[in-house]
């Protein structure tokens, strides 16, 4: 499903390479974490794969189709493949609950529709969204504001967003980084059920190696470069 | 929540009121086939003094048959750009602005009164003070009227250079943008002295808007060619034709309530070439 | 000094009587529509603008340098060009708010959404979305809330700016307003004046119903489509504003002008400075008299009260009656300024002493301080800083509305630009109008400078 094949990423400006001939393959449904200190490079190897940062050189493909940041067509088509959840922050804020869940299906959508979503939600959209917030455990906060979630919570919301983008890669970005061990659990036992319901690639950087070691078939060591 | 209903009914309500009288403003008319004449803003452009000029415009409509909305700008420029655009038919225009107007956009020169060919600006200063003559604006505060004026500025201009003064140098000089702003700015010592038309300084002694005891006229300039009545370059010259009619036939006795508007007793055909010795002026002082 | 006496004597009483009220009903709905289609059009316009710029699209800098310029050139000028192209009549003055708000939305919206934090619109991309999707769920949410109070903020601007416009030939109040003048109607434009007071003080009460129930903000929808259909452009005559246009280039100044420049500059500087800093020695005790925490609820509102009649007559307005009263010249334009922007400001100086930290103020009470020691100590120093702000941004904009106030006879390089245009000499008005634009931009990126050297935030 994902195929990482030498690459070597630099931050503009900066000499150094922060990854430097990486290799990994993820099968379909197959559940991988990385696990590395901070600055190892994590969140430089999602942000890569889903094409925010060029590569200097070295190749990604997702079920095939290589990842380009330079070229936007074939990158939408990618992403549309890849859901992202990374360390919080990353709900809309001013959005409700549903409409943030929702947002996952954009890379489906027209424009126009999207605007008509907005404004108003159609009834089986609404019914979606309650599916997928119901998944994660929040049926009951799909018109809640965003700004009121808590941190699991948002967390969750997030997750939830995922499961409407109907991914076939699911990248998760320290998701427990800031949630207490009894909330780390409900969430990796979400993602990984997840992952293996739908067959999903997914790819997870932790801190934690006994998290690590209870829910993932496989553990990537990802030092300083 | 009544509250809010009741709310609602207001905020509907205006939005009713609201179109209802857009529809019948005077805006909402302009769809019909109507002339637009433009008026000088000398005498202060407010939907009373609009009112006041009704005689006038329906002494058009009669003569012409049209619709006629009578516009008062709120400068000369406009007047004349709006000449240029379209967005005015005919106009009422001074000495300068005419030259201008007719160099730029080919404005056509139809009537004037009799007293344009003979007129005048009048220098004014306070009763007691010691100005007698051009000589003694040497160093003083001194008042124009509108810059584009020609019996507010470009005349009195052209006096003062010929008497040997230069008003840029040796008088502290300012526009205040009309003719009764610089009666008002003399009467109240605001300035020492200023230049104005003859026929604004008559009409507003004749309605006390100034105090005869406290101005007095200290120097009258040589007669000059002034206001003139146009039209646009592409009115048709029947249309034409009828405007000037409808000035033409004015008479004294009969017309006088019309005629008091135009401040005037008798409107004569007006003639570009008379105006070459203005231009001329014009040229010299650098305004045009 | 008598003499002025008495023409100020002139404005009293104000004519209230039917007729003449009658007769300001047209200007008043004008003027109304002027604002609004203007408005409608700036957001309709305007927010798409920004979020173009906020979606960092290529060309979005050429974008936003073109927003910030267009901003740069004072109203009044703006309403000129419009007149000379869409002809006299309220069309211009609606298109020319409409150019200078859609600038306006637009570059406060694109300085919101390019501050916006970049995560939760990455994390939107990252679901495969096109851009513009991405806009409508990442950037437009961001906007609504402001949306609405720079909404009815800018509604009041644009009644203020309509008049404004109306003094140049754009119709409505504004063109009444210089009528009366004009004409020493006084006590005719004292019912204009007043006419304005009550329309902003009405605007300002719907925005505070607004705020509370958004909704109603759709109700808006309708009057401002009305006013753009009753005032749309009856005259577009292309082939004139383009060759009036072509006129103003180049631009283009005789010799014996070009001496003068550094002296108009300093006039026009001269009249901002003198402005703003009469409008702070006059607004500290006000400000300070009509802060909730210092002085009791009566006096506050009833200072509040005489702050927002100074601040709902524009400084053109303000501008227009002082030239009349003390006659053409600087001083007129001084008085004009400081007259709004003590109003502005003392409103401003009051909120930063009523926002100041409760923390603070507790633990100068907790010493046994007095109420004046407690003021002293703890409430004016914790709100001077954004009061501080609030002035710097104050002198920036008067120093726009100190060309503006030049027009109408205050001097400065204000004057000389109409100057021109009033005799035609469009390529002279066109290097006046660059010298302004140069002024406005320095005076920006220098208020720029210093907050961000002292780390002020932006207030507004």
């Amino acid at each position: 499903m994902l195929k990482i094949d030498n690459i070597v990423v630099r931050y503009p400006g900066h000499a150094k390479p922060v990854l430097n001939g990486f290799t990994l393959q993820v099968a379909p449904g197959e559940r991988v974490a990385i696990i590395g200190p901070s600055g190892a490079g994590k969140t430089t190897l999602f942000r890569t794969i889903s094409g925010f940062l060029p590569l200097a050189a070295g190749r990604i493909t997702v079920d095939g189709s290589s990842v380009n940041a330079s070229q936007r067509a074939a990158l939408r088509a990618v992403r549309k493949q890849v859901a992202v959840i990374s360390q919080g922050h990353d709900l809309v804020d001013r959005l409700s609950v549903y409409q943030n869940v929702m947002a996952g299906a954009l890379g489906r959508w027209s424009a126009a529709r999207a605007l008509r979503f907005l404004m108003w939600p159609r009834r089986q959209e609404l019914e979606q969204a309650r599916a997928a917030l119901a998944r994660v455990g929040l049926p009951d906060k799909l018109r809640a504001r965003t700004s009121d979630l808590s941190g699991g919570q948002h967390q969750r919301v997030a997750i939830a967003r995922a499961i409407v983008q109907e991914p076939k890669l699911l990248l998760a970005d320290e998701p427990i980084a800031s949630l207490d061990p009894a909330l780390s659990e409900q969430i990796l036992t979400l993602l990984c059920g997840l992952a293996r319901e739908g067959n999903i690639a997914l790819l997870c950087s932790l801190h934690q190696h006994q998290f690590a070691a209870k829910h993932f078939d496989r553990i990537i060591e990802l030092g300083h470069a | 929540m009544r509250n809010r209903s009741a709310f609602i009914g207001r905020l509907l309500a205006v939005i009713l009121a609201f179109a209802g009288s857009a529809a019948i403003s005077p805006q909402g008319m302009a769809a019909d086939p109507a002339i637009r004449v433009g008026m000088i803003p000398d005498a202060g452009a407010t939907q009373v003094s609009i009112e006041q000029k009704a005689p006038l415009r329906d002494h058009l409509a009669k003569a012409t048959g049209l619709n006629v909305e009578l516009i008062i700008p709120t400068n000369y420029n406009a007047t004349v750009e709006a000449l240029g655009n379209g967005s005015l038919d005919f106009a009422y225009l001074g000495g300068l602005t005419y030259v201008i107007a007719h160099e730029k956009y080919g404005v056509v020169p139809m009537v004037q009164r009799e007293s344009d060919l003979q007129f005048h600006s009048l220098f004014i200063t306070q009763t007691g003070s010691s100005i007698k003559s051009l000589a003694d604006l040497k160093g003083k505060n001194f008042a124009y009227g509108d810059i584009v004026s020609t019996s507010g500025h470009l005349m009195p201009y052209a006096a003062l250079t010929k008497a040997g003064i230069d008003s840029d140098k040796d008088m502290k000089s300012r526009y205040t943008g009309s003719h009764p702003a610089t009666a008002k700015a003399v009467e109240s010592g605001t300035v020492d002295a200023g230049a104005m038309d003859e026929s604004v300084y008559q009409a507003m002694i004749a309605d006390g808007s100034l105090d005869k005891s406290r101005v007095r006229v200290f120097y009258t300039t040589p007669p000059f060619l002034d206001y003139v009545w146009v039209a646009r370059k592409d009115v048709s010259a029947a249309a034409r034709q009828k405007f000037e009619a409808a000035f033409l036939a004015l008479q004294k006795g009969r017309d006088d309530k019309v005629l008091e508007i135009l401040r005037g007793t008798k409107f004569i055909r007006a003639n570009d070439a008379l105006y070459n010795d203005l231009r001329k002026i014009a040229k010299e002082l650098k305004l045009f | 000094m008598n003499a002025a006496l008495a023409l100020i004597a002139g404005f009293f009483p104000p004519d209230l009587g039917l007729s003449y009220l009658g007769a300001a009903v047209g200007p008043v709905l004008q003027t109304m529509g002027m604002a609004m289609g203007g408005m409608l059009i700036a957001i309709v316009v305007g927010l798409p603008l920004a979020m173009i710029i906020g979606s960092r699209v290529r060309g979005a800098r050429v974008l936003y340098g073109a927003l910030t310029g267009i901003r740069a050139v004072p109203d009044l000028t703006l309403a000129i060009l419009c007149v000379v192209v869409f002809g006299l009549g309220p069309a211009a003055g609606m298109l020319a708010l409409a150019i200078f708000y859609t600038a306006m939305v637009g570059k406060v919206f694109a300085d919101l959404f390019m501050a916006a934090d970049p995560r939760p619109i990455e994390a939107l991309y990252a679901t495969g979305a096109s851009r513009i999707s991405v806009s409508i769920f990442g950037l437009v949410p961001l906007a609504v809330k402001d949306l609405l109070s720079l909404g009815c903020y800018s509604l009041e601007c644009a009644v203020r700016a309509a008049v404004i416009v109306g003094a140049v030939g754009g119709g409505g109040l504004g063109t009444e307003l210089v009528g009366t003048l004009n004409g020493f109607q006084f006590h005719r434009a004292a019912t204009i004046i007043i006419i304005l007071i009550l329309l902003v003080g009405s605007i300002d009460s719907l925005s505070w119903i607004l705020r509370r129930a958004p909704k109603f903000v759709f109700m808006l929808l309708p009057l401002g489509l009305v006013s753009l259909w009753v005032y749309r452009p009856q005259f577009f005559a292309f082939g004139h504003a383009v060759s009036t246009i072509g006129a103003m280039f180049p631009p283009q100044l005789p010799s014996s002008a070009v001496g003068e420049i550094p002296r108009l500059i300093g006039e026009t500087i001269l009249i901002a400075a003198g402005g703003t800093a009469f409008a702070v020695v006059a607004a500290i005790p006000l400000g300070i008299c009509s802060a909730r925490n210092i002085v009791p609820n009566g006096v506050a509102s009833a200072v509040r009260l005489a702050l927002e009649t100074l601040r709902a007559v524009p400084e053109v307005v303000w501008g227009l009656i002082l030239v009349t009263v003390v006659g053409v010249g600087p001083v007129a334009g001084v008085f004009a300024l400081a007259i709004h922007t003590a109003g502005v400001l003392g409103k401003l100086y009051a909120e930063s002493f009523e926002n100041v930290e409760c923390d603070a103020v507790h633990a100068i009470e907790a010493t046994g301080a007095g109420k004046l020691a407690t003021v002293l100590f703890a409430i004016i120093p914790l709100g001077s800083g954004a009061a501080a702000i609030n002035t710097l941004f104050r002198f920036e904009w008067n120093l726009r509305a100190a060309t503006v106030v030049g027009m109408i006879g205050a001097g400065g390089i204000g004057q000389a630009l109409y100057n021109a245009q009033q005799l035609f000499f469009y390529n002279q008005m066109m290097a006046y109008v660059l010298i302004t634009w140069g002024i406005v931009l320095f005076a920006e990126w220098l208020s720029t400078l210093t907050r961000r050297r002292y780390g002020w935030m932006s207030a507004i």
